[in-house]
């Protein structure tokens, strides 16, 4: 079944790969059916793993490789899909089609990564640190909240600072509390960037709200005879996610590259704890965790940059644990060769009190890129 | 009653608005590029760079403030020749205005039309940054410039018609300055034709190619390639002061392998002007060239004297 699955992936790639091979010229863009532009391209994250307690633990993943395919439609509607390779799985990640609408409204449509915080609408290779911070981890789960749907998003005329407003209205979520959320979820968003008049100094700050209209699947399904499972997100269906996001750059008026880069979001999760798990006790039907991180990055040029990352967060459903959180310090450095390139090498302390032992891991992260890649945002 | 006095405030206000604003608004991705426009618009433009003087175009981040900018605009203007690929589709894909996207009358590619130098037979990653269209830092040298001026005032005639002899006549102006002024330093390099110089980028080719300058080789081993020791080594073993006369490099890159190349060989390290805006004196593009072109020949000539 799964050979079938990965035959038809790649034996539907197979005209893309074609277009790009027999065609020299611009290696981010390939002439499609018809002529037509075509922007295509491919991504691959590798990272080597090592806890220094037991390095027999180590392991090389290729956490993901991409394929990333976009263009505009006609002068109405651009597309862009991103076909995913992970844990030897072929996932259709993004497929999306937008469109401008009168009165500064903007339209997407299909299947996103939810435009939530600062590190959900943006793929894992690109994060700032080799691995999520831990609230991300332990709330969102599987990297990102993806969604079948649509979002509208209003871009008030105002220059600096700007404001932009995003609903979206969701057939389902995946990867978010509960790992799954049915029931038409919704999503809000207000965020502002705001850059000073010589342009050294830019902020964006963003405040993020999902939610559900109508009943959430709690994955029962993922539950054995017994009411149990080993998956911590499957013991509560989210009630609502809440977040609070900041990003700010400061570059130097006598250089490009050289700058400092603070990041942070806070998370809070609140939930139903799942009534008919083992674990359930009367008064903690409802409850809310929350977490945060924050992160700092100097970027001496445009190859090399260093950055520490501070993050804390309960664990998900905490109130069944005892209110156990995490605690985590990450150092890292990183060396960008090239725009298409860049190795990363991080050291992470991290404190659970849920298993009550620290651990020390080194990463080694490499990213690559061929052919094109969706232009990157502040 | 207050609230309905400030409705129709508001509304007034809204009504009056294109009334008010007589200038067109545009916005360009580079200094170089708003220079030209306000060359060729005069009093009758209103323009904006999304880039600052002093940064690379190459590598920017697509912000909203951009997105709202270029929405704003009766005109956006950028470079071409794969310049900005890494950040303008981004600005122009989440952009509200139809009129400024490719193929829209308020969008113009200057590069459109302008014969590039440096295009590569095949293009692949293992040659570094390469441009499939060939070079893009064509405003380095005026009379080259001259094409995305031409496309600059077809752009404005196309939004703006009714301004359309003063832009024919700015464009003409142009033409013949820097016809004047190209042709005049050509004349003051004719005794240095030859002259070897090495460049850390291929940002000043355009204009050093004009002055009869021979690019003899580049700090970078490929375009947008950090040079490595060895390469250095080999620069400073491979080059002499007879060969070479000075290093050549912008602002933003690493002074300190610049001079470690220029110190080894025995040359000076010249640190150009590398945008409109980036040093005193180069509020135009011909400003920018003449100002580059003095700093080179100070430098050939005081080499002579001594």
């Amino acid at each position: 079944m799964m050979m079938n699955a990965r035959y038809r992936f790649l034996r539907g790639l197979s005209p893309f790969f074609g277009a790009c091979a027999v065609l020299p010229g611009n290696p981010a863009s390939a002439q499609g059916p018809g002529g037509m532009p075509l922007n295509f391209g491919a991504a691959a994250d590798m990272v080597f793993s090592a806890p220094t307690r037991d390095l027999e633990e180590s392991e090389f993943d290729v956490r993901a490789f991409e394929i990333n395919i976009g263009a505009p439609v006609d002068p109405y509607f651009d597309f862009l899909a991103t076909l995913a390779w992970e844990d030897d799985e072929a996932e259709l990640e993004e497929a999306w089609v937008s469109t401008v609408l009168p009165w500064n409204l903007k339209l997407k449509f299909g299947r996103e990564f939810l435009p939530f915080g600062n590190l959900n609408p943006i793929h894992e290779h690109d994060y700032p640190q080799v691995n999520a911070p831990s609230v991300h981890e332990a709330f969102t789960s599987d990297g990102a909240m993806i969604g079948d749907g649509a979002h509208l998003e209003y871009l008030a005329p105002y220059l600096n600072p700007t404001l932009t407003l995003i609903v979206g209205v969701y057939d389902e979520v995946h990867g978010s509390v509960g790992r799954r959320i049915d029931g038409f979820p919704l999503l809000a968003r207000a965020q502002s960037f705001y850059q000073s008049p010589l342009g050294e100094h830019a902020l964006m700050a963003g405040a993020s709200f999902l939610t559900s209209a109508g009943s959430r699947d709690p994955m029962e399904d993922r539950l054995d005879a017994d009411g149990f499972t080993s998956d911590d997100r499957a013991r509560g269906k989210l009630d609502y996610l809440f977040g609070l996001d900041l990003k700010y750059k400061y570059s130097p008026g006598i250089t490009t590259y050289q700058g400092l880069v603070l990041g942070a979001e806070y998370l809070y999760a609140s939930y139903d704890a799942y009534k008919n798990h083992a674990d359930f006790t009367p008064g903690l039907q409802v409850d809310a965790d929350s977490g945060f991180y924050v992160y700092a990055e100097w970027n001496f040029d445009r190859f090399r940059g260093v950055g520490y990352r501070y993050d804390r967060t309960d664990v998900l459903f905490s109130s069944l644990e005892g209110g156990a959180g995490m605690e985590g310090h990450t150092l890292y450095k990183q060396w960008r060769p090239t725009e298409f390139s860049r190795l990363r090498l991080q050291y992470q302390f991290a404190d659970n009190d849920l298993e009550d032992e620290t651990e020390h891991t080194v990463m080694l992260q490499a990213t690559f890129f061929i052919g094109w890649h969706p232009p990157h945002r502040f | 009653m207050k609230l309905k006095i400030r409705l129709l405030y508001l509304v007034s206000a809204c009504l009056l608005l294109p009334a008010a604003r007589a200038q067109l608004r545009v916005t360009t991705t580079t200094t170089d590029l708003a220079a030209l426009v306000r060359e060729i618009g005069g009093e009758h433009v209103e323009v904006v760079s999304l880039s600052r003087p002093l940064q690379d175009a190459h590598y920017l981040d697509a912000t909203p403030g951009m997105v709202v900018r270029i929405g704003r605009s009766d005109l956006f203007v950028e470079n071409g020749f794969e310049l900005e690929m890494g950040w303008v589709p981004e600005v122009i894909r989440e952009t509200r205005n139809r009129s400024v996207r490719p193929g829209g009358d308020g969008h113009v590619d200057a590069s459109h039309g302008i014969q590039a130098i440096q295009i590569p037979e095949r293009t692949h990653r293992d040659m570094g940054d390469v441009h499939p269209s060939g070079n893009p830092h064509y405003t380095l040298e005026p009379v080259v410039a001259q094409q995305a001026a031409r496309n600059i005032a077809a752009g404005l005639i196309r939004v703006d018609e009714k301004n359309a002899d003063t832009y024919k006549s700015n464009l003409d102006a142009y033409i013949a300055r820097s016809d004047e002024v190209v042709a005049k330093w050509k004349e003051k390099f004719a005794p240095h034709a030859n002259t070897g110089v090495i460049i850390y980028h291929k940002h000043f080719d355009y204009m050093l190619k004009s002055l009869g300058l021979n690019i003899v080789d580049a700090v970078e081993p490929l375009p947008g390639i950090a040079p490595s020791a060895r390469h250095v080594a080999q620069l400073i073993s491979t080059y002499d002061t007879d060969s070479v006369r000075m290093v050549i490099i912008e602002p933003w890159h690493d002074l300190r392998v610049g001079k470690q190349v220029a110190d080894a060989i025995g040359v000076p390290l010249l640190v150009l002007c590398p945008t409109v805006g980036s040093c005193d004196g180069t509020d135009d593009v011909i400003a920018l060239f003449e100002t580059n072109a003095r700093k080179i020949l100070d430098v050939l000539e005081a080499e002579a004297g001594e």
